[in-house]
């Protein structure tokens, strides 16, 4: 019997089932097997849990919306690598809910922005950028250091992370509070902190630890942006995809 | 295939009320109308002002007018509010007109979607200048928005479908087929790229379930199959009901509208890893991303074909009817960006062009010359049916619209190119010691001046669409006062 | 004559009812602004949405009445049979 197409166009509910059908396949084939592929995320260490300030600062950079200018993506380029770093891996975004690779760089990308520049050089970039690169067109971000850190519930910010996967210990979520201070206040006692968080870096940035402001919290993610892998004790075996 | 059969005859051509008149519901679609139009100039500005403070930084005053929490704003405008509005009223139009139905769930189900669609646009609006965001572009809304949007997206379906059901014809003409695909594929795509864990029931603040490079290809199947069944699909449906109307010709090709229909569903879900070339994403997913986009070429001219041809034996009428000569642009530059889309999805181009100004050029052409122009071409040719007025106040205001228009078009899109592969080369450049020749604040500047005529671009289409809302506006008055004069000229007599 | 949608209105209103409430809710308890800016929108949002269904309500009784006779002439202005709520 010759097909014909009548036959789908005179019935409602057999041509939604087959275009259901039709989309589902493409993204069926292309999205499962990344869930299941244990090659797709590279067996590399230290990418740890974002600290809870990290984390606070991560919620203001998504907030602000600099995705949309910076990328988090190194791509395995000559002139990439040069300017930016080692090309990002998947292990590293292995804990951003959501990913941040961005798709269009008005500015710089950021995937190894931390440790580059002072904290000092980051407040006075975000206040007044202009101030720092002359030809900037980033905004200012002053009213970030106006802004007190609101942190009373980062508890729940931790626990949503937790359902969605993350590994925070009773630990971390028992001292999520606390650790945001902690973080801030490099005389205090820090030692547990980076026990729960290594190479978290240490300090207000802008100079007053029982305080903080938005603007803490943000240099505070900048600043461990592209650290945790250590890229001088990985092989090529672990960066294998 | 046999040849045609006379029921294939009425497929064929959209079927217009001639029998028993059918009482349709065209208070919704008046409604979405001019929502649709509300929205595009809010669109424009917001399109302009973020173009402005690209070109000139100091006009970021402060955090709530930033071109972080603006930018979104402009996209979702423009996609979302104007296309949105643009295509549930054009589709409620033609389920009804082309099954001879009228609208399902009587007036209080569309009226439910036209309050709770905008309801949801503006509380979007209002959370990014307020900061509420998810942080991945195009799903910007956050969770409670979300569900919102779902029961909306839902009710649309029922009102939709449930038309379609009650139809006389027996053939479900081929445009509905398009506003189906995109309503249920849209559906598909919202519910799985949202999937997000709130903070608490009263907080605005969630986490994507998903992390990095799953959630980066999630993402990406949304992003992408956003512009393939919100800007194409849905459109498309759009073009195979009113390009035919305003020409007065049957469809070019019933047969290629059945093949390229299922070929570009099809196809199209796969394209999406191409926002993600040279990433973190393994490479398999990568290259299937590039030969399905490539793969895609052949549908899309397949449907600007049949959108072209349909005017053979009517090009005259192009001279006659701007609003018809808005239709056939749009379904040109549908033909170039989807030419332009799978040249960027190759791997090796898209090491220069990704990241850079060359996407946002390629992204406007076709939302400016096809979404937009496809959208103004029905408009036109609804908006005197839909008030019951003889024709639109002004024909010579359409074409000054088309035109200038038309030059905006092409000063954003051949700046963008000129920056975009500026920026990629400047990038990429090494001088002859082997360091890196430009720093980026080097490319920055040097994109200054394009910025300025992107910007000029975006005020003449802005200019274009004003002058739509007046001569709209004077059609619809004209409509009111001679149904005022009949209704004087009854109590007068 | 009954209106056939007026058993619906009823259900809708009662919805919206709810969801004023839950924005109510919302805003008594939201812990950031873009939250707060929601519940007071759902809240408007759900009463506004009731008076629109009472105003559709009392179109339907007139235009029933009109073409019942019980009305001699329709009132003048806008037809508004097709735009409920």
């Amino acid at each position: 019997m010759k097909f014909r197409h009548e036959f789908i166009e005179k019935n409602v509910t057999l041509m939604m089932a087959l275009t259901l059908l039709v989309v589902a396949i493409g993204g069926i084939v292309e999205i499962v097997p990344l869930f299941t592929i244990e090659t797709t995320i590279e067996r590399v260490s230290g990418v740890r849990p974002y600290s809870p300030l990290e984390l606070a600062g991560r919620d203001i950079y998504l907030r602000e919306g600099c995705y949309l200018c910076h990328s988090q993506q190194i791509r395995p380029f000559r002139d990439e690598v040069e300017r930016y770093g080692h090309y990002s891996l998947a292990a590293e975004s292995l804990y951003d809910h959501p990913f941040q690779w961005g798709s269009k760089r008005i500015g710089p990308d950021l995937a190894r922005v931390g440790g580059k520049y002072s904290n000092d050089w980051h407040v006075q970039h975000l206040t007044d950028p202009r101030s720092v690169v002359p030809e900037s067109i980033m905004p200012s971000y002053a009213f970030l250091g106006r802004h007190p850190l609101k942190y009373d519930d980062i508890r729940l910010h931790l626990e949503a992370n937790r359902i969605a996967g993350v590994p925070y210990d009773q630990a971390m979520l028992d001292n999520a509070k606390t650790d945001v201070l902690a973080q801030l206040d490099p005389a205090g006692d820090v030692a547990p902190l980076l026990k729960r968080y290594p190479g978290a870096s240490i300090g207000s940035a802008t100079g007053n630890p029982n305080s903080p402001t938005e603007l803490d919290a943000l240099i505070a993610y900048l600043q461990v942006l592209g650290t945790m892998v250590k890229f001088g004790d990985v092989g090529v075996e672990e960066l294998k995809q | 295939m046999t040849s045609l059969t006379p029921s294939m005859g009425t497929f064929e051509q959209p079927v217009e009320a001639i029998r028993v008149p059918v009482d349709y519901n065209d208070a919704i679609v008046r409604k979405f109308i001019v929502a649709a139009l509300f929205w595009s100039i809010a669109a424009f500005l917001a399109g302009i002002w973020i173009a402005a403070e690209l070109t000139y930084p100091s006009l970021n005053f402060g955090e709530y007018i930033n071109f972080g929490r603006l930018r979104p704003l402009h996209t979702s405008a423009g996609i979302f509010a104007f296309g949105g509005n643009a295509l549930i009223g054009t589709s409620f139009w033609v389920v009804q007109r082309t099954g001879r139905a009228k609208l399902f769930g009587g007036t209080i189900l569309p009226d439910f979607i036209f309050w709770g669609y905008n309801f949801f646009i503006i509380n979007a609006a209002l959370g990014y200048l307020l900061g509420a965001t998810q942080g991945r572009e195009y799903a910007e809304p956050e969770w409670y928005l979300d569900i919102w949007l779902t029961i909306v997206w839902v009710s649309y379906l029922i009102v939709f479908v449930g038309t379609l059901m009650r139809r006389q014809e027996p053939h479900i003409y081929v445009a509905n087929w398009f506003y189906l695909a995109f309503i249920i594929t849209i559906a598909m795509l919202h519910v799985a790229n949202n999937v997000a864990i709130p903070v608490a029931w009263y907080s605005s603040k969630s986490y994507s379930y998903f992390a990095g490079v799953q959630d980066a290809l999630l993402e990406w199947w949304y992003g992408h199959n956003a512009v393939g069944f919100f800007l194409t699909a849905g459109f498309l449906g759009m073009m195979y009901y009113f390009i035919p109307k305003a020409a007065e010709r049957p469809i070019y090709s019933y047969r290629l509208s059945i093949i390229h229909f299922w070929a570009l569903i099809f196809l199209y879900i796969w394209a999406g890893p191409h926002h993600l070339h040279w990433t973190a994403l393994p490479d398999w997913a990568q290259t299937l991303g590039m030969v399905f986009s490539i793969m895609l070429w052949m549908p899309s001219w397949g449907g600007m074909i049949n959108g072209l041809m349909t005017l053979s034996g009517a090009w005259d009428k192009l001279r006659t009817d701007p609003g018809l000569r808005f239709s056939v642009t749009a379904v040109g530059f549908y033909g170039m960006s989807t030419f332009e889309g799978p040249v960027m999805s190759i791997r090796q181009v898209n090491a220069l062009s990704h990241y850079t100004d060359w996407t946002i050029g390629h992204v406007h052409s076709g939302v400016l010359g096809w979404v937009a122009f496809i959208c103004y071409g029905s408009i036109y040719w609804l908006v005197p049916r839909l008030w019951h007025v003889k024709a639109l106040y002004s024909q010579k205001l359409v074409s000054w619209h088309y035109w200038i228009a038309t030059l905006g078009i092409v000063f954003y899109i051949t700046s963008m190119w000129v920056a975009g592969i500026m920026e990629g080369l400047m990038w990429r450049a090494f001088d002859r010691l082997g360091f890196l020749q430009y720093s980026f604040i080097e490319s920055v500047v040097a994109v200054h001046p394009f910025y300025v005529i992107r910007l000029l671009g975006g005020v003449l289409f802005l200019t274009g669409g004003l002058i739509m809302i007046f001569n709209i506006w004077k059609t619809v008055a004209q409509g009111s006062t001679s149904q005022t004069n009949a209704r004087l000229a009854v109590v007068g007599a | 004559m009954t209106d056939p949608e007026e058993g619906a209105r009823i259900v809708m209103g009662l919805v919206m009812l709810v969801l004023a409430i839950l924005g109510a809710l919302l805003v008594a308890n939201a812990s950031d602004d873009p939250m707060l800016a929601f519940g007071y929108a759902l809240m408007i949002f759900g009463v506004a949405y009731i008076f629109g269904l009472v105003r559709a309500h009392y179109d339907a009784i007139d235009r029933a009445q009109a073409s019942d006779g019980l009305i001699k002439a329709a009132a003048p202005g806008r037809d508004r049979s097709n735009n409920a709520a």
